[in-house]
């Protein structure tokens, strides 16, 4: 074997390496988990950063009549509040607070603080008049 | 998730009709990686016909619709050009050939494993690609809010749509928005990007070349992981190897054919990212300036096959939807009044990628080096050029982005840098076969000589 052919096998080696390091353990975990599989949105990665959050979308999407626009009130501290609202009430508009709009999902909130409130799990959905 | 494999296999089955058209003398690897580019374009713009036309496309229509194309598709006359190659002498080093494709095939299985281990989840899809083909699945049309909702701002409105309605159209086939069926379409592009780098160097190559494209493509885990499924840049990296493939075959071979190749992926890369259609526009100088024995006033005609579809495109998306309210960049920072900030901020970028990306990715770019200065050259080198070119560019634009200049280069330049990968990977094995191949080149098809050959 010629010393450039060595040299490019050896390149080759460490390009290939240097490639499937990032899989590291976590990544052929995953892969393992793909063989049984999981379709539940909640327990997967997604809502990772708060559990919680997950059921309190799902129950709000329940509770507001079909179709109608829900103003979300979730905290600032991750992109990812506002992201899964848009993307698991879609088709369902999700609109601003100050948009008038009459269902508000405050995630966070305690019990029903008002007559016109439903309680969900882990916040309650307001019904403005 | 059974009616979404079926759907991408209507969807291959019809493309696989309509490109015989225009793969003609290309292997079964590279005609399947065509096929399933030609197929979901189809599939998606049959999808896109019906709900502008109001008809609500379900399996049935789609499958009519799919079929109707494919019996004219059969009717019609195989497309000449290119010739039927000869079959591939047996590589000298056959064991790089099995060893690669063993890797290849190892790689894929770990890629499909975790991309359908659960419902997508990145946080890309969530807020731009998977909200835009629900939203689109579940309204039956392309919803006007998508572009002018000043909620949905964050969702980038001037982003192409392709990807969202391909998400709608296998959704649409399925009659069910199940986010963990769709993430299927992922390793069906990590495999059809493998055939696509296989079959071209193993047709303008050799086999054992192919083979360690395959390879490299395959066990490109920073690309090719669970954190990257629902994103665009695993279907832009699969339509810029077919781009790329197109490009070097219509240097050689400007037959009709092949520009109908190249014009079919300039389209697919333009309308699934904007990156696609910058290395369109790259491609397009790298061939002004490529020396090439030709006959005068053709190479106006491969610029038009490679341009005109993405700037119709462009065109078509920009007049239908752009409101041009929201940008990511800001382009008053070229004018020269604002050029010492501009300045400032490429200086900023060239340190966070120089002491973050750069130095994670050490190893790879050294090994890359090293190959690149053992190896013997190769036409495909031509790709370096535009490939370097859109390096400097992605990394250039991060200076104007309106959050920052290094925010922008720490959120998006690692992954779209990821995405070009399996056009580098065709250099390498284009460079890395013909070393273990120990000089000798098969015969090819007439007008398309083997990459070894025209050293």
């Amino acid at each position: 074997m010629s010393a450039r052919r060595a040299i490019a096998a050896l390149a080759l080696l460490v390009l290939v390496f240097s490639c499937v390091w990032p899989l590291g353990r976590d990544g052929v975990r995953r892969a393992s988990r793909g063989l049984r599989g999981d379709d539940s949105r909640l327990e997967g990665t997604g809502f990772a950063f708060d559990r919680a959050y997950g059921p309190f979308l799902y129950a709000a999407d329940a509770a507001a009549p079909p179709g109608s626009p829900i103003a979300v009130a979730a905290p600032r501290t991750s992109e990812l509040y506002v992201y899964q609202a848009h993307y698991t009430l879609a088709p369902r508009r999700v609109a601003a607070a100050s948009d008038r709009t009459r269902y508000i999902a405050v995630y966070g909130a305690g019990g029903p603080p008002a007559a016109a409130a439903r309680s969900l799990p882990g916040g309650v959905l307001l019904l403005r008049p | 998730m059974t009616a979404t494999l079926l759907a991408l296999a209507a969807a291959t089955a019809v493309g696989f009709a309509v490109s015989r058209c225009f793969t003609r003398g290309l292997a079964l690897p590279e005609r399947a990686a065509w096929s399933f580019a030609c197929g979901l374009l189809i599939h998606a713009g049959l999808y896109t016909a019906g709900i502008l036309l109001r008809v609500s496309p379900g399996p049935r229509k789609l499958l009519l619709a799919e079929g109707v194309v494919l019996a004219a598709a059969l009717l019609a006359r195989r497309g000449g050009g290119g010739g039927v190659p000869a079959p591939p002498p047996r590589d000298k080093w056959r064991g790089v050939w099995l060893l690669s494709l063993a890797a290849a095939a190892a790689g894929a299985a770990l890629f499909a494993l975790s991309a359908v281990a659960e419902p997508m989840w990145t946080t890309d899809f969530l807020a731009i690609w998977g909200l835009k083909g629900k939203a689109i699945f579940f309204a039956g049309r392309i919803p006007e809010s998508l572009f002018r909702d000043p909620e949905l701002a964050w969702s980038h409105p001037e982003y192409p749509l392709f990807l969202p309605l391909l998400f709608a159209s296998l959704a649409a086939f399925a009659r069910d928005w199940n986010d963990r069926a769709l993430a299927l379409l992922y390793p069906a592009f990590h495999v059809a990007t493998m055939l696509a780098a296989y079959g071209f160097l193993a047709r303008r190559a050799s086999r054992a070349a192919g083979a360690i494209a395959a390879a490299l493509i395959g066990l490109f885990f920073p690309l090719y992981r669970a954190g990257h499924v629902g994103m665009a840049d695993i279907p832009l990296a699969f339509g810029l190897v077919l781009l790329s493939s197109a490009f070097l075959d219509v240097l050689e071979d400007p037959s009709l054919s092949v520009r109908v190749r190249l014009a079919l992926t300039s389209l697919f890369c333009a309308a699934t990212k904007q990156e696609g259609l910058l290395y369109a526009g790259l491609l397009a100088a790298t061939m002004l300036v490529a020396p090439r024995p030709m006959k005068r006033g053709l190479r106006s005609l491969d610029l038009v096959a490679l341009l005109l579809p993405p700037a119709a495109h462009t065109a078509l998306f920009r007049a239908s939807f752009d409101r041009r309210d929201h940008r990511d960049f800001d382009l008053t920072l070229l004018s020269p009044g604002r050029w010492p900030e501009l300045s400032g901020r490429v200086w900023e970028v060239a340190g966070r990628l120089l002491t973050e990306e750069v130095a994670a990715a050490a190893l790879a770019l050294v090994a890359i080096a090293a190959l690149l200065l053992c190896t013997p050259r190769s036409p495909a080198d031509r790709l370096l050029a535009p490939l370097a070119a859109q390096l400097v560019i992605v990394a250039g634009v991060c200076a104007l982005s309106v959050y920052g200049a290094v925010w922008h280069a720490r959120a998006s330049f690692g992954r779209t840098a990821a995405a070009l990968f399996p056009v580098a990977a065709i250099i390498l094995g284009a460079r890395s076969g013909r070393i273990f191949q120990g000089g000798g080149v098969g015969s090819r098809a007439p007008g398309l000589p083997s990459i070894g050959a025209v050293l």
